[in-house]
C-alpha cells in the first residue's frame, strides 16, 4: 500500500499562496472522456479541516472534479487525466497506488441517498467488516450515527430496513457510513440538492459540525449554502476554475455574483 | 340552439356506443387465454380418462410402453375400455428421463451462466462486456433443431469417443458414472445439448439484472474502499440472486418441454430406464412427438390417448414449475427490489 495516512493527516504540501497545509493538491488537471475535455488545466488545493466548496452551473465540471480526487473515474473506458493529484504530497494517480487506500482515506457522499437495502446498522457494520475490521463494531457504528445526528432517531430501530428511513436520514445514514471508516477526507457532491429544505438544513449543520475534524469537499450550484458553510471557494465555469480564493473574500469581491447572474443563478 | 344542443347529445351518444363496443370487444379477447387454458386442459383430462382407467396409478410406475398387438382381430375390453391385446402404457421411463435431462442440464447450465452473467456485466472490461452480452442473447435465439442438430453431429461423437470414455475412466467408481459408452445418442448427450439452450435463458436473466442494480449503489461501494469483488458480492449478487432463480425456473420449463433437440440426441430407448449417463433415455416431450406416427396406427385410439395423457403430466409439472417459481421469487422479491422485480417480470 503506497499510501500512509491518516497518521500524517494535513502534513502536505503548503500551497504557495498560502500559509495552511494543503491536504489535497490539484495541479494542471485535465480530465478527458471520450474526444470531450471535462475539465482545462485546473489548478486548487483544500486545507486541512474545513470546507472547500467548488460552485458553477450545471455542466461546468465541479463534479467530474470531485471524482477525480478519490479516482472513481477509474472505471469509466475512454478517460484520459493529466496533470497531478496530491493526497498529503503523494501523488493520487502515481504508479503502484492503492485504489482502495485512496477511497478509505478519502471518503465520499453522493447527491442522492445510496443507503444499501440491508439494516442501518448492516450498513455501516458491512462498510467496516469489509475493511477487515471484527472488533468494536458495534460502538463504532454508535459513534458514526451519533456523528451523523442519526442516532437518537434510529437507536431503537437499528435492524430495521435503512429504506424505511426518510431522504434526509437516508443522506445522514449515507455520510454516517463514510465517516465509519474514519476518512481525512470527505467528497460531497451536491449531497442536499435531492433533500426538502428541513433536510438540507440538517445536512448543512452536520457539515459545519463535521468539519473540525474533517476535511470537506463540496460540490453545490447553491449560492447560498455554500456561502453559509465554505471556507474556501472555487467557481468553475466551463472546465476551468474561475476564480479560487478564501470564500469570505470572493463573495465579498461580487465576482461570484457576476459569474451567478451570467449562469443565470448556477440554474439546473 | 336547440339544434346545437341535440346534435352534441347524438355525437355523446354514438362516441358511448363505440366506448362500449371497444370496451367489450377488449373484454372479449381478455377472455381468450383463459378460454384457451382451460379448453386445453379439458381436452387433456378428457382424453387422459381412458388411459387412467385401463393403467390406472401404472401410468406412472410402469416402464413398458407397448401399443399390444395391432394384427389382432378383435380390440379387447379392459376396465370398460378397449385396447388392443397387450397393449400397456407406463410412463415412468419417460417421466425419469425428463426429470434427469432437465435437472442435470440445469445443474450444469446454472454455475456457467451465472459466471457469464458475472463476466458479462461486471468481470470484463468494455467493450467485451458488450460483446458478450449480444453473444449470450444470440445463443437463445438458435432455433432448438439447430442445438439437436449439432449435438447429434458434434457432441454425440464426442461424448462417444472423448468425453464419455474420459468420465468413465476417473469417475467410474460413482455408480451412474461407470459403463461403457456403446452410443452416440444418450442421456449425457442429451443433457450438455439441453445444458447449452438452457444456458443463454439463465446468463440473460441473471445479466440484466445485474445490469439493472442502481449505479448509485455501485459506485458509493467503490467510494467505500470496496473492491469490484466486494462490490459484486455485496452489491450487485443481492440483488440479482432473485433473477438467477427466475431464470433458471425459466430454463427449466425450457428444459423440460424441448421436444426436437432432445428427440434428435437423447436416443429415444422405449422400455428401459437408463443404467448410467451413457444410456439411452427418452423424455415425455421427445416421446409425444416421437411416437405419434406408431400411435395413429392403434385402430383404438388408446396410442394417442396415452400420448396426451404425457402432454397433461408435463403441462402439470409445466404449470407447477411456474407457480413454484413465482413463490419463491416473490418472496425474495420482497428483500430485493431490483432483481426480484425483474425476474418476477419475466415470469
Amino acid at each position: 500500500m503506497l499510501l500512509t495516512l491518516p497518521s500524517d493527516r494535513g502534513n502536505g504540501t503548503s500551497s504557495p499562496q498560502d500559509d495552511h497545509p494543503a491536504v489535497i493538491d490539484v495541479e494542471a488537471l485535465s480530465l478527458t472522456v471520450g474526444t470531450r475535455a471535462v475539465l482545462r488545466q485546473v489548478n486548487f488545493w483544500v486545507p486541512a479541516n474545513g470546507i472547500t466548496t467548488v460552485v458553477g452551473p450545471s455542466g461546468s465540471g465541479k463534479s467530474s472534479l470531485l471524482r477525480i480526487l478519490n479516482r472513481m473515474w477509474d472505471h469509466v473506458p475512454r478517460v484520459r487525466i493529466e496533470g497531478h493529484v496530491r493526497f498529503s504530497g503523494q501523488d493520487l494517480y502515481a504508479r503502484g497506488v492503492d485504489v482502495r487506500a485512496v477511497r478509505t482515506h478519502i471518503g465520499m457522499v453522493f447527491q442522492r441517498p445510496t443507503p444499501f437495502p440491508r439494516s442501518i446498522y448492516d450498513n455501516i457494520a458491512l462498510t467496516l467488516r469489509v475493511h477487515g475490521i471484527r472488533q468494536g463494531i458495534s460502538d463504532r457504528v454508535e459513534s458514526v450515527l451519533s456523528a451523523s445526528g442519526l442516532w437518537d432517531e434510529v437507536k431503537d430501530r437499528l435492524l430495521a430496513s435503512a429504506l424505511t428511513l426518510s431522504g434526509g436520514q437516508q443522506q445522514r445514514l449515507s455520510i454516517a457510513r463514510a465517516l465509519a471508516l474514519n476518512p481525512a477526507v470527505l467528497l460531497m457532491d451536491e449531497p442536499q440538492s435531492a433533500l426538502d429544505p428541513r433536510s438540507r438544513d440538517q445536512i448543512t449543520q452536520l457539515m459545519l459540525t463535521l468539519k473540525k475534524h474533517t476535511t470537506i469537499v463540496l460540490v453545490t450550484h447553491h449560492l447560498d449554502e455554500a456561502k453559509r458553510v465554505s471556507d474556501r471557494l472555487g467557481v468553475m465555469v466551463g472546465g476551468t476554475m474561475e476564480v479560487f480564493g478564501p470564500a469570505r473574500e470572493i463573495f465579498q469581491s461580487e465576482s461570484v455574483a457576476r459569474l451567478a447572474s451570467a449562469t443565470q443563478e448556477f440554474g439546473q | 340552439m336547440i339544434r346545437s344542443e341535440q346534435g352534441r347529445l347524438t355525437s355523446r351518444g354514438l362516441r358511448s356506443l363505440v366506448e362500449t363496443g371497444v370496451q367489450t370487444g377488449l373484454g372479449i379477447l381478455a377472455l381468450a387465454p383463459f378460454v384457451v387454458l382451460v379448453g386445453l386442459v379439458g381436452y387433456l383430462i378428457w382424453v387422459s380418462i381412458p388411459v387412467f382407467r385401463y393403467m390406472r396409478w401404472g401410468f406412472f410406475s410402469h416402464i413398458a410402453w407397448n401399443l399390444g398387438n395391432l394384427y389382432a382381430y378383435h380390440p379387447v375390453l379392459v376396465h370398460g375400455v378397449r385396447v388392443m391385446p397387450g397393449a400397456e402404457f407406463g410412463a415412468f421411463a419417460f417421466l425419469l428421463g425428463t426429470g434427469l435431462t432437465s435437472l442435470m442440464a440445469i445443474c450444469l447450465a446454472v454455475p456457467i451462466a451465472f459466471l457469464l452473467a458475472s463476466a458479462a456485466s461486471f468481470g470484463v472490461s468494455w467493450p467485451w462486456r458488450n460483446i458478450l452480452a449480444i453473444l449470450v442473447e444470440m445463443m437463445a435465439g438458435v432455433p432448438s433443431v439447430v442445438f439437436g442438430l449439432f449435438g447429434f453431429i458434434v457432441l454425440g461423437p464426442a461424448i462417444a469417443t472423448q468425453v464419455g470414455p474420459w468420465l468413465n475412466h476417473w469417475l467410474s467408481p460413482i455408480p451412474f458414472f461407470s459403463g461403457p459408452v456403446t452410443s452416440e445418442t444418450n442421456l449425457l448427450t442429451a443433457t450438455v445439448t439441453l445444458t447449452l439452450m438452457v444456458i443463454p435463458i439463465v446468463a440473460t436473466t441473471t445479466r440484466v439484472a445485474m445490469a439493472r442494480v442502481p449505479r448509485d449503489w455501485v459506485d458509493s461501494a467503490r467510494a467505500l474502499g470496496w473492491t469490484e469483488h466486494e462490490v459484486f458480492w455485496h452489491v450487485i449478487w443481492p440483488h440479482s440472486r432473485a433473477a438467477l432463480t427466475g431464470g433458471t425456473i425459466l430454463g427449466l420449463g425450457r428444459a423440460l418441454g424441448e421436444t426436437m433437440a432432445v428427440l434428435m440426441v437423447s436416443g429415444n430407448a422405449l422400455n428401459v430406464l437408463p443404467k448410467n449417463i451413457y444410456s439411452g433415455v427418452s423424455t415425455m416431450a421427445a416421446t409425444i412427438a416421437g411416437q405419434l406416427d406408431a400411435a395413429l396406427t392403434d385402430p383404438t385410439r388408446m396410442a394417442v390417448h396415452a400420448l396426451g395423457t404425457l402432454g397433461l403430466i408435463l403441462m402439470a409439472i409445466s404449470l407447477a414449475v411456474n407457480l413454484i417459481a413465482r413463490v419463491v421469487v416473490v418472496s425474495d422479491g420482497q428483500t430485493d427490489h431490483a432483481g426480484g422485480g425483474l425476474a418476477h417480470g419475466i415470469l
